[in-house]
């Protein structure tokens, strides 16, 4: 049998073996990747069924095998007080990397699946994103809430907020206070600075709103023994919880954008620059690096979408600054102004003076004298 | 907790654990030979996968009952080999469980000849 085979399989074993734990990766890698290469050699050696074996019998064993070492890091991290991130995020695993990304890069890949022309006949072919999408999330959630919610999982976190915030909360909230917000502005003609009023109360309240809801979440969570460490995290590195509010964003762009008049490119180049904030987020060491590549990344992201908005994009004919409506330019700002408030409050929360630390009142004398 | 009351409350052993150690019992072994002698002592009955054979020297390092060394005869075929070994623990450990072993055959059989006779 051809020897390359051998390289080949040891190559594809190789990147199976990112799967592990970081520890377990650079603890074991080597030493495994040099067994298998061994035992594939002296396999291919007998013949092609007994490779074929080989490969088999690793394939199954491997799953249980990095489930256990997943399980062991988590109850070490766990042991340790929860320190669950990673001092540096350089030594941060592919595995996890790919986690976190895939919360945009899914759709976007799904997108481009759609745009490939199908043989499969309209009607016989339904559209599958939609349950596709939600049986992910469902997954990464509980994936992520085995493992206390690590770093990786708290833009799925986010999405699940914003869905349950928007759907429940921001609707029950709009359906009280709107009614007064009518009568109110149905006093007057509807001019282009009410207009805009409305919608500043509107899309600040609605970030606000998924503030407070997460904020609200994070502690609620920590009621439980198991979540303890995610309030611990979140208290040391207060960007973690705008990196959940970043992972709001995607559900919110598309409220706030209902128009819906930017193709399926656009929407792909929206999800790409969110996919690069969580990059560089990732992989950045300083508070104020990684804060900045939120920003950044969602500040590109409402670029796209405001270029996809933009009035004649559709058709390929250009409006000038001077031709559009100032309502647009206006709540375009709006919008992006407060998600970068969003973003930002957890920072301002954070240089809230700390409640001073308890002192043991003077209790009575243990040894009465006499 | 003292040696002893720690030998007992990893008893019995599992069939991997046990065979992984009896392997080292002679001496140090690397990866792969650790794995085929485990084939061989099981008479093919155990097949360790790679994953399934280093989570279980993990574990096993973790707990103190094998140590890690560097390959002796480290070459350039032999790149990033370390050989596993016994500690005292492990030994102790590996001892205590085939005393037990051989307690559970010696029963069966006195009870098997007696119904025999």
């Amino acid at each position: 049998m051809d020897i390359r085979i051998v390289h080949w399989l040891t190559r594809l074993y190789d990147a199976l073996l990112r799967l592990y734990p970081r520890s377990f990766h650079s603890e074991f890698a080597e030493e495994m990747r040099e067994v298998f290469a061994q035992a594939a050699g002296e396999a291919c050696g007998k013949s092609a069924l007994a490779l074929g074996q080989l490969c088999l019998h690793e394939l199954i064993g491997l799953p249980a095998s990095i489930a256990r070492a997943h399980r062991q890091a988590r109850a070490i991290r766990q042991a340790s007080g929860g320190r669950l991130h990673h001092a540096n995020p350089l030594e941060r695993s592919w595995s996890e990397l790919l986690l976190a990304l895939a919360v945009f890069l899914l759709p976007a890949v799904m997108i481009l699946v759609n745009r490939v022309p199908s043989q499969v006949p309209a009607p016989a072919m339904p559209r599958l994103e939609s349950p596709v999408i939600f049986l992910f999330l469902v997954v990464m959630i509980a994936i992520g809430r085995l493992g206390g919610f690590p770093l990786w999982s708290l833009p799925y976190v986010g999405i699940v907020l914003v869905i349950a915030g928007y759907l429940y909360l921001f609707q029950w909230v709009a359906a009280l206070i709107t009614p007064s917000l009518i009568s109110n502005f149905s006093a007057v003609p509807m001019d282009r600075s009410a207009y805009l009023l409305l919608e500043a109360v509107s899309t600040g309240m609605l970030w606000l709103m998924l503030f407070c809801l997460t904020l609200l979440v994070v502690a609620l969570l920590a009621v439980f023994n198991r979540f303890q460490p995610l309030l611990k995290r979140v208290r040391h590195d207060w960007t973690q919880l705008s990196f959940i509010l970043y992972g709001e964003s995607v559900f919110a762009l598309l409220l706030l954008f209902e128009n819906h008049r930017f193709d399926a490119s656009y929407t792909i180049a929206t999800l790409f620059f969110l996919v690069a904030g969580i990059w560089f987020y990732l992989r950045c060491a300083a508070r104020w690096q990684r804060l900045l590549a939120l920003l950044g990344g969602l500040t590109l992201a409402v670029g796209i979408v405001a270029l996809g908005n933009w009035p004649g994009t559709a058709a390929g004919q250009w409006t000038s600054w001077s031709q559009l409506r100032p309502s647009e330019i206006g709540r375009l700002l709006l919008s992006w102004i407060w998600m970068m408030v969003a973003l930002l409050l957890p920072g301002l929360l954070s240089r809230l003076p700390s409640a001073p630390p308890r002192t043991r009142s003077p209790g009575p004398p243990l040894h009465p004298s006499g | 907790m003292d040696t002893t009351n720690e030998i007992e409350s990893n008893l019995p052993l599992t069939e991997t654990t046990y065979f992984i150690l009896l392997s080292l019992a002679p001496g140090r072994r690397h990866g792969y030979a650790i794995m085929k002698d485990v084939r061989q002592l099981s008479h093919d009955r155990v097949v360790l996968s790679t994953g399934t054979l280093y989570s279980a020297l993990k574990r096993l390092l973790d707990q103190g009952w094998i140590r890690r060394a560097e390959d002796s005869a480290n070459n350039a075929n032999s790149r990033g080999r370390k050989d596993y070994g016994l500690t005292q623990l492990g030994q102790s450990i590996l001892e205590a469980e085939i005393q037990r072993l051989q307690g559970l055959v010696s029963v069966a059989r006195s009870r098997i000849l007696e119904n025999t006779a």
